[in-house]
């Protein structure tokens, strides 16, 4: 919901400010005329179209911030964890059907296109040929692989940290994080907001990638594709998390792959197989991780901040086993 | 100026009976196994999917095609339970994983029946069964398919009413409801009844997806789409209780449409926002009465039940709230 937002909004913004900022008359943003002058834009002014990149990022942002407080406020005021999931899935099923049926966000059911990577122009310096398509997309690529490890780098900077510590004894046990005078909803807004503005980012990113923003694209099968890696990986464990997106990716484009080659063999078969295939290994790598390996691959480590490197703890102790005898990691969290 | 009004009364007394139908299966699988099913909307692709192919044999013989959809979805409902569900309850998993596996379930469900429907040629299919009107009044038709909805929400209501209170397995389904264990102990062959839970359960989804697919025209996405608004009926009824089931049901029918069209016509709201309606109500019921709005003790106890089995003890593979 938060990655389609994000993707949406950064589109708007991007079709919107491209036009202002050159001077070119703002029409209809959902015209291929408008299309069209956005890609020669893009084409011709790089310090525009680098800014308008950054502001929409920025938009993004922002919006998938509010939106996760707003969606915060009903989905931390429920009974029952699993209400949680569905208040979150009615959240998504509604962004969807707002954004289909309502032509001036993100010009409706047929989407926006025409986004083009903030490094487009590139094309103009370089010599025709299969380089020139490919050298700004590579680049950025490669923005967007920086900006993922920024990402990670920050999320790891938080869970080792005591906020780190808090977030975990939030999760582990509510009532003794409540006894302990933490604000228990509180860490859970901040977390829902700081997870969203990731999200929107992503989202923001993914569309400049791919130049399409439409609705239909955020089906709860991707979600449900991002649940995949968290539990593949093992949850609460930020490395656990980019091993499963690794998988969960190569699955992803290893299926396109092979269902290119199958199809050069086998002229008669269904394309269609292939994605549906794909959603179906991924649900039952979910179903056999949740039987026989709910911790998922990589177990949850400990949160290692400056006082725990300081003092040492697991250094000191002669065993090598991930698990020090004296703090085990329950106690750990809720001692803070 | 209100020549829609009665037209749009049938259609929401239909989809009511729909979701009547659907969601007493779903209300059954929360009362017994505890299990929040979000595959459950896919019997109802299933069931529909079911009356495509058997109606091409026989058409408009409703009683054989009835019975392939429940049988069918009977089997799959089984099968699901004893390949996914089962383990996991087994290990006294939280209900967290259990919304988990699923929502995997419906998935896998639900491409495995595009991966048919798109080598058969079947992504939108219907089913040959002949719609014909038996009255008209007020210009409005009422056709066979409506009525054939209405009394099967009728029927089933009281046959499963009737199956609860007065046989031995339907008391020692409400048994099991109430107090697993204790009916454990007093000597219920409880994985007997949980399969024959699962048998009524799903063969209702089929039933009711078989009789929608004849209304519409039917899809893989078909279940997914009515998925909310089933969850809608359930926890309007507060998960447990059937009485509520049948009153949710009808709420929810009449809010998409005569609600819908209501707001359609006179403040000019676009169609397309009309699965909304369910989702506000969700959002407001879980908020404002999370215990539904049925008065119901079995219902009650049950939350309450929820909420021990939630705060009782460590259990392991608990993930993150996010």
């Amino acid at each position: 919901m938060f990655f389609g937002l994000g993707g949406v909004v950064g589109a708007t913004v991007a079709a919107d400010l491209l036009p202002l900022f050159s001077g070119a008359a703002v029409g209809n943003i959902c015209d291929i005329s408008s299309r069209l002058s956005r890609e020669s834009i893009a084409l011709a002014y790089p310090a525009i179209s680098v800014s308008v990149w950054v502001i929409a990022l920025a938009f993004a942002m922002l919006a998938g911030g509010i939106m996760g407080l707003v969606a915060s406020y009903p989905a931390l005021r429920v009974k029952e964890e699993w209400f949680l999931s569905m208040i979150l899935l009615v959240g998504g099923e509604t962004f969807r059907i707002v954004v289909t049926n309502t032509p001036e966000i993100g010009c409706g059911f047929n989407g926006l296109d025409g986004i083009t990577t903030p490094f487009y122009w590139l094309s103009n310096y370089l010599p025709s040929g299969p380089l020139q398509a490919e050298v700004p997309t590579g680049l950025y690529a490669a923005v967007i692989v920086l900006l993922a490890i920024g990402c990670f780098v920050f999320a790891q900077k938080i869970c080792n940290s005591p906020y780190g510590r808090l977030l975990k004894s939030v999760r582990d046990d509510k009532v003794a994080a409540e006894a302990l005078a933490k604000d228990v909803s509180r860490v859970r807004k901040q977390i829902m907001v700081i997870g969203s503005i990731m999200a929107g980012l992503a989202g923001a990113l993914y569309v400049y990638y791919i130049g399409v923003a439409t609705p239909e694209d955020y089906i709860p099968a991707l979600t449900f594709g991002i649940w995949v890696m968290m539990i593949l990986g093992g949850y609460a464990n930020n490395r656990g998390l980019l091993l499963g997106a690794f998988v969960i990716t190569m699955l992803d484009r290893g299926s396109l792959v092979s269902g290119i080659a199958l199809e050069s063999y086998f002229p008669t078969l269904n394309s269609n197989l292939i994605v549906y295939g794909r959603y179906m290994v991924e649900a039952v790598i979910l179903l056999l991780l949740l039987v026989f390996r709910r911790k998922g691959l990589l177990p949850e480590t400990r949160v290692k901040t400056k006082a725990y490197t300081l003092f040492d703890f697991g250094k000191k102790n002669a065993k090598p086993s991930s698990q020090p005898a004296e703090v085990p990691p329950k106690g750990d969290a809720t001692t803070g | 100026m209100l020549e829609w009004l009665p037209g749009s009364i049938l259609l929401s007394l239909f989809q009511g009976s729909i979701y009547v139908v659907v969601s007493l299966g779903l209300t059954l699988t929360l009362a017994v196994v505890k299990l929040p099913n979000f595959a459950h909307a896919e019997f109802l692709t299933i069931g529909g999917y079911v009356g495509v192919v058997v109606s091409a044999v026989y058409p408009d013989n409703l009683l054989v095609i009835g019975a392939a959809a429940f049988l069918v979805c009977s089997a799959i409902g089984l099968a699901i339970h004893h390949i996914a569900f089962k383990p996991l309850m087994d290990r006294k998993v939280s209900i967290y994983i259990l919304v988990l596996a699923s929502f995997a379930v419906a998935q896998f469900i639900r491409y495995s029946v595009f991966s048919w429907a798109s080598v058969v040629g079947l992504l939108s299919a219907t089913q040959n069964i002949k719609v014909y009107s038996l009255v008209t009044l007020y210009n409005t038709e009422l056709t066979n398919v409506y009525a054939l909805a209405i009394v099967l929400a009728i029927l089933m209501s009281v046959l499963l009413e009737l199956f609860l209170k007065m046989t031995r397995m339907g008391k020692s389904m409400r048994a099991i409801a109430s107090n697993f264990d204790l009916a454990r102990v007093s000597g219920i062959n409880v994985s007997r009844v949980v399969d024959v839970m699962w048998i009524i359960a799903a063969g209702l989804g089929g039933i009711g997806g078989m009789v929608f697919g004849i209304y519409t025209t039917v899809t893989p996405a078909l279940g997914f789409s009515t998925l909310l608004d089933i969850f809608a009926v359930v926890i309007i009824a507060g998960l447990t209780s059937f009485t509520g089931t049948i009153i949710g049901g009808y709420i929810v029918g009449f809010s998409q449409t005569t609600v819908m069209e209501f707001l359609n016509y006179y403040f000019g709201v676009s169609l397309g926002y009309q699965p909304l309606l369910p989702f506000a109500l969700i959002i407001v019921i879980l908020l404002l009465k999370p215990t539904g709005l049925a008065p119901s003790s079995t219902g009650l106890s049950t939350i309450r039940k929820f909420a021990r089995r939630n705060s009782s003890g460590p259990r392991e593979g608990e993930p993150p709230k996010e």
